[in-house]
């Protein structure tokens, strides 16, 4: 349902969410850990950020998250685990597409009708 | 504590520090047998009475008991005070006090996914022997989580606004 109304307006993709889906599409199916993000991006998503972001990406609908599975005897708080949806999928094409087109417009080869 | 009590307190501390005194004239004499009951002592259960009680025991109850035994046994303990202490997970307080502050939604996306990863990094970084860099963590792991609620807030809050606005 929230997925759905989401799908109703225009999908806004700031940056870092970016940067999300595109380490999680690396292992779509796999998904992925917040701390094994933060070592992957090189800096650009940081320890106290990343699930702040990933939070308001869920609530978007962009990913989905589990806590992951351990052995009984395992003590602690359990992680969770993030996997990109189909919907964030699309998203990021679509995001992809948005910005090699600006790209090309301020290069000059392509024109956007206003 | 009463008067006799207090009385055989001091002396059994008297006693104690005499023979640990002789104890560690003997170590200063490199007496190799010390080592032999040092390894025979420290494989039993650590005792978590206070040293005075325990060592009292001690005396009192075997007339055998040597000077080496008491040396061991105040190193034990000694030990077992600064390096075997069962410590509290980093961070599990704060899990505490976030029980009480914020919703089950926020605990599961946000609080417990910032302990977690905190425990995990210390974790590791002990099993590494890396006692600094587990300090560090620890430091780090403290800032992330404040970070992380105070910007959670904030966001929270412009994305409600968003939402209000938008509908």
């Amino acid at each position: 349902m929230k997925s759905q109304r989401t799908e109703d307006k225009i999908p806004r993709l700031s940056a870092k969410e970016a940067l999300v889906l595109a380490l999680l599409l690396k292992t779509p199916a796999a998904g992925k850990f917040g701390l094994q993000m933060v070592s992957e991006s090189d800096g650009q998503l940081s320890r106290g950020t990343i699930y702040v972001t990933l939070s308001r990406m869920e609530a978007k609908g962009y990913v989905e998250s589990r806590p992951e599975e351990r052995d009984r005897v395992a003590s602690g708080i359990p992680r969770r685990l993030y996997r990109v949806t189909g919907y964030g999928q699309k998203v990021f094409h679509l995001w992809e597409m948005a910005k090699e087109l600006a790209q090309l417009h301020a290069a000059g080869v392509v024109e956007v009708a206003p | 504590v009463t008067g006799d009590d207090a009385r055989r307190r001091d002396n059994l501390l008297k006693k104690v520090r005499t023979i640990r005194n002789q104890a560690v004239h003997l170590h200063n004499e490199t007496n190799p047998q010390l080592k032999v009951v040092e390894i025979d002592y420290r494989q039993n259960a650590p005792d978590r009475r206070p040293v005075w009680q325990r060592v009292g025991k001690l005396v009192r109850s075997s007339q055998r008991t040597t000077t080496l035994q008491i040396l061991s046994l105040l190193e034990l303990l000694a030990r077992s005070n600064k390096r075997g202490r069962i410590r509290r997970a980093p961070g599990s307080l704060l899990g505490t006090i976030s029980e009480f502050l914020f919703s089950k939604k926020t605990l599961e996306e946000i609080v417990n996914p910032t302990i977690a990863d905190l425990q995990m990094e210390y974790c590791e970084a002990l099993a590494a022997r890396r006692p600094y860099k587990a300090a560090w963590v620890r430091v780090r792991g403290y800032w992330s989580f404040a970070k992380a609620i105070g910007l959670y807030g904030i966001v929270k809050a412009a994305y409600e606004l968003w939402r209000k606005v938008s509908t």
